[in-house]
This record gives structure tokens, C-alpha cells and sequence, in this order.
């Protein structure tokens, strides 16, 4: 159950990271999605990885600008969010994402 | 150039592990093959024997003498596969015997080795047709890209797009394709052509649809060797949104042909029509603007998930050789196949008269030339020409006594479709070949002529069309 809501949370931002792929001309950037492996390449910007972690039921994230976090699922919002400081996957992927790119990035509604 | 009885005692040797080692750090080039000879076994398979068979009393009173002469036949099948290229052996060699590592295992040596060839065979795959490396998927061949490229681009678009547009033309894997998805609700157009082969391009403007997901047109044709228009097709599909696969098995490392200048969507590449091995091929997918897949083999995702399996390196690493070979030498194999080609239809048509080159006269690809010899059947002047490799009409449907489609699709008419003979030109042919070709077509046509009545009939003034034959 976990792992789906997982997957589905994990393509939907692969959705969104390869339109901006294709909208925009980023030097170096490259998205790939296999195994349960997300994989975001950003050139200069450094490369972010996220996956499912089925026997915790996390999604990991590696960040180049913030390091590494692991994210648990609330089912009341239906959102992730980091146990220790409680701010959301949404958040901190928009924030960065943002930032490294100029543009607003909305990687989940 | 080693003597055979020497290559023959390295053949032998060369399986001990001891040598294997010593053997891969040489160039292998110099020990085991010297250019189109051939190894102990097939020098055998070809003894000279003389059988004369005497006649019986309803045999006409023809006396046969069977004298098979030493040597294979002069190969002019290319369209069917071609030898490969001893570079592209050269390059084999090392992960046939020593480098057998997984490219997938990446915990050790034998992986990353292995990994690396894959990515270098890529890469050479990709800088023949201008496109990024990222966008070539290893197959086991032509076939399978083509299932893969129409079953699913269709499946993956399946909610909204239900249309497919393809030729009557295309190669049969195509066409099955096409068939099973129209089985499975999809609706498909099969676009006629022009009786020179070329599609019609305001004909292909108006079939398309709102809901045309995918329209597959293949780039040479394998039986009459007709280029089709891929670069205005191209500009159509992208100008209506529509994704554009093209079969390019018989012309990638032939002409030039570029993804990005063409707007080509998907395309599919073998590995044994460019003097590669046979069992490889590849699909070339592009990324921007993405095309959407539904994998059609599923397992552990490699391949980008598109095709699960383990990548076969020795197979790979052939099919980027030669595809760096074909990329170096494409012109200079186009000039001298285009001499060939001219001096066998010139040849044949000074001195046999009604021969008709099926296919346009300007847009086909001059390795592949097909010829109908009117009132001669193709099989029996196939049978005529034993030492010379050749084939009428294409390898797939030489099981079946049904004249090809294609040339049905041409509109010839079914003598003309029976006496097809299709000659193939490639890298490895020679001018001495085509003369003895040449010598022989023409020899044998008269000949077969000479028996014929239709041809006596016709050379005395009668319209074939008028008989009436009779039924039995």
C-alpha cells in the first residue's frame, strides 16, 4: 500500500521534472526513473536522488544543496514529511529546485 | 597473411584457456583471419564432386552432368544479411573469450569493463544517426524494435490516440504488428503507393488524424530498395503532432540519415544488414519532445526499463563497430556501390531486351536492384544461376509460392511479380562479380526464353492478353 502511494508520488514528480526537460534548455540535465530509483542530474547544480525505501516505507532523498533526508508518509494529508522538523518533500525539492534552476518549480500540487 | 595449414593448427589450439590469455593480449586480427577465406570446415563442405546422372526414358533425352566446381556462390543477397565486416570481428573478439563479465554487475572488474564497451558501442551507435547516446536501446534486432516502437507507442497512447498509419510496403514484422493491434481495436491505415514505390505525400497529409498516435514508414525498402520521402514526412508528422517511426533497417550506415534533420521519432536499426552481427539491432528513441513507451519485455528494468534482459556485450560492441566503420566509410561505399550497380543494369539491359527495374529509377538505394525478366520465371532462372547467391523478392516470404506484396503494391501484375529477381550490392562485392553476373543473367534469360512459347508467342506479334486459356 505503501509502496504504491510511494511509486505514484515518485512518477508524478518525474512527470513534472521532464516536462521541465523538455521545456526549458538546461546544460547536463538529465532525469531517469528505473527501479524505484529517481535520479535528477543537474549539471553544475549537482544531483539529486530519490527512492523508496519499501521496508521502512520512506522516500529517501539525497540533495547536493541540503544533504540527505528521509520522508514518511501521513495519510491524514497526504503528504511526506521529515519526522524531525516536519516540513514536507514538496517544500524542500521546490525550495531548492527554484533556486538552482531561476523558475518556479512545483513538483506536487 | 598466415598459411592455412597454420591457421588451421591455431584454430585448433586457441580453445586451451593458456592460450586464450596470451591470445587476447595480441591483436587477434593477425592470427586468426585473413580477409573472406574461409576455415577448414567450410573448405571441405564444398569438395569438388562429379555425378552424372543418366537419363530415363521421360527425361527428354537431356543428358546431365552435375560438376560442382570448388567454391562458394558469388553472395549478391545483401538485402537478406551481409558477412561481417573482419573489423567488426576484430572488435568482438576480446568479449567472446576474455572480457565476459555482466555490463549490469557493478560490483567488480568483469562489470565495469563490460559496462564500459556498452556505453562506447552506444555511443558509436548514436554518432551515425545524430543522436544522443541516451536515446539507443540495445534489441535483439530490426523486429523487435519495430514491435516494440509500434506496440508501445500504441499501448502507451491507447486512451486517447487510436489511429496508426503505415504502408502496404513496410516489412512483414510491421505489418503483423499492425494486424495484432487492429485485432486489438486500433484502427490502421495502409497507405497505397505509386507504382515507382514512393508513397504519395498528399495522400500521407490526409489520412492523417486527430487521433493518429504513431505513423511507421520505412526508410529503404527491402525488396525494390526505394528510399521513401522521410525528411517531408517527417516535417508532416511533426507539423501534426503525430509520432514518426521509421523502419531504417536496410538503409542506416547506406545513406545519410539524421534523427534531428529528419524529425524522425523512433527508429529501428540491425545489426546484420550493416555488416555487424546477427541477433542485435537497436531502437533509436527520442527524448525531446519525450516519446512514451510501454516496455513489451519486462524483468529487471535495464535498458532504461524499456528493455529488460542482460545487454549481450560481444553483440553490442559488434554493432557500434560497424557502425563507426559504416559512418567512416558511407561515401566512399556509396560511390563504389553506385559504379556496381550501374554497370549491372546497364549490362543487362544492353543485351537482354524487356527487363524492367521495379522500383523509381532515381530514389532507391543503388545496392538493391530489382529486375523482372518478362516471360521468364524467377525461380527457375534463380535454379538457372546456381553459383550466384541471389533471391526473388525477400527472405521472409521465399517459404511461401505467393508473389511478393510489394511488388503486388506496385501494381505489377503477377508474371511480372513471378519473374522478380532482386540483386544485392554491398561493401564486400567486386567488379569481376558483377561481370560473371552479368555474363550468366544474360546467358540464362536467353536461354530460358528460347523454351518459352509465351516469348515466341509474343515475338511473333500476339497480344498475350487476348488468349483464352483453357481450364482444366
Amino acid at each position: 500500500m505503501a509502496s504504491k502511494v510511494a511509486d505514484h508520488t515518485l512518477e508524478g514528480i518525474l512527470d513534472v521534472l521532464e516536462t521541465i526537460g523538455d521545456e526549458h534548455d538546461i546544460a547536463g540535465y538529465d532525469v531517469e526513473y528505473s527501479q524505484g530509483v529517481l535520479t535528477l542530474k543537474l549539471g553544475s547544480g549537482g544531483t539529486y536522488v530519490l527512492n523508496k525505501q519499501p521496508p521502512n516505507k520512506q522516500i529517501w532523498l539525497s540533495s547536493p544543496k541540503s544533504g540527505p533526508k528521509r520522508y514518511d508518509y501521513d495519510t491524514a494529508s497526504g503528504k511526506w514529511f521529515y519526522a524531525r522538523d516536519n516540513h514536507t518533500i514538496d517544500e524542500v525539492l521546490n525550495n531548492e529546485l527554484s533556486d538552482i534552476l531561476g523558475f518556479d518549480v512545483k513538483l506536487l500540487e | 597473411m598466415l598459411s592455412r595449414q597454420l591457421q588451421r593448427n591455431i584454430l585448433k589450439v586457441a580453445a586451451a584457456p593458456s592460450v586464450r590469455l596470451s591470445l587476447a593480449k595480441q591483436a587477434p586480427r593477425v592470427v586468426l583471419f585473413s580477409l573472406r577465406t574461409f576455415s577448414n570446415t567450410a573448405q571441405k563442405q564444398n569438395a569438388s564432386t562429379v555425378e552424372t546422372l543418366t537419363p530415363n526414358s521421360d527425361s527428354l533425352g537431356f543428358e546431365t552432368t552435375a560438376i560442382e566446381k570448388p567454391g562458394r556462390p558469388i553472395y549478391l543477397d545483401m538485402q537478406a544479411t551481409s558477412p561481417m565486416d573482419p573489423r567488426v570481428l576484430d572488435a568482438m573478439l576480446p568479449y567472446l573469450t576474455d572480457l565476459y563479465g555482466n555490463p549490469h554487475s557493478r560490483t567488480h572488474q568483469y562489470g565495469w569493463e563490460t559496462e564500459r564497451a556498452v556505453e562506447e558501442a552506444r555511443e558509436q551507435v548514436a554518432k551515425l544517426i545524430g543522436a544522443d547516446p541516451k536515446e539507443i536501446i540495445f534489441t535483439s534486432g530490426a523486429t523487435e524494435a519495430n514491435n516494440l516502437s509500434l506496440k508501445g507507442v500504441a499501448h502507451f497512447y491507447k486512451g486517447k490516440k487510436k489511429h496508426i498509419i503505415t504502408t502496404q510496403i513496410e516489412h512483414k514484422c510491421v505489418l503483423e504488428s499492425c494486424r495484432v493491434l487492429q485485432e486489438e481495436g486500433f484502427d490502421v491505415t495502409y497507405l497505397p503507393v505509386q507504382p515507382n514505390g514512393l508513397i504519395d505525400i498528399k495522400q500521407f497529409e490526409e489520412a492523417i488524424r486527430p487521433d493518429t498516435s504513431i505513423v511507421s514508414i520505412m526508410s529503404v525498402n527491402n525488396e525494390i530498395g526505394v528510399i521513401q520521402p522521410i525528411e517531408e514526412i517527417g516535417k508532416i508528422c511533426r507539423k501534426n503532432k503525430v509520432f514518426f517511426h521509421t523502419d531504417a533497417a536496410q538503409a542506416v550506415g547506406k545513406i545519410p540519415m539524421d534523427v534531428n534533420a529528419m524529425n524522425i521519432d523512433l527508429m529501428s536499426i540491425s545489426g546484420h544488414k550493416l555488416y555487424g552481427p546477427k541477433g542485435i539491432g537497436a531502437i533509436y528513441v527520442r527524448r525531446r519532445p519525450r516519446v512514451r513507451l510501454e516496455a513489451v519485455q519486462s524483468g529487471g528494468g535495464q535498458e532504461r526499463g524499456i528493455r529488460s534482459g542482460t545487454v549481450p556485450t560481444p553483440l553490442v560492441v559488434g554493432l557500434g563497430a560497424a557502425c563507426k566503420i559504416a559512418t567512416e566509410e558511407m561515401e566512399y561505399d556509396d560511390q563504389r556501390i553506385s559504379r556496381l550497380s550501374k554497370r549491372l543494369i546497364d549490362g543487362i539491359q544492353s543485351k537482354v531486351e524487356q527487363v524492367v527495374r521495379n522500383g523509381d529509377d532515381v530514389h532507391t538505394y543503388p545496392g538493391c536492384v530489382n529486375l523482372s525478366f518478362s516471360y521468364v520465371e524467377g525461380e527457375s532462372l534463380l535454379m538457372a544461376l546456381k553459383e550466384i547467391a541471389l533471391s526473388s523478392g525477400s527472405a521472409c516470404t521465399s517459404a511461401s509460392l505467393e508473389p511478393s506484396y510489394v511488388l503486388r503494391a506496385l501494381g505489377a501484375d503477377d508474371e511480372m511479380a513471378h519473374s522478380s529477381i532482386r540483386f544485392g550490392i554491398g561493401r564486400f562485392t567486386t567488379e569481376a562479380e558483377i561481370d560473371y553476373v552479368i555474363n550468366h543473367v544474360v546467358g540464362h534469360v536467353n536461354k530460358l526464353r528460347d523454351m518459352s512459347p509465351l516469348w515466341e508467342m509474343v515475338q511473333e506479334g500476339i497480344d498475350l492478353k487476348s488468349i483464352q486459356w483453357s481450364q482444366h
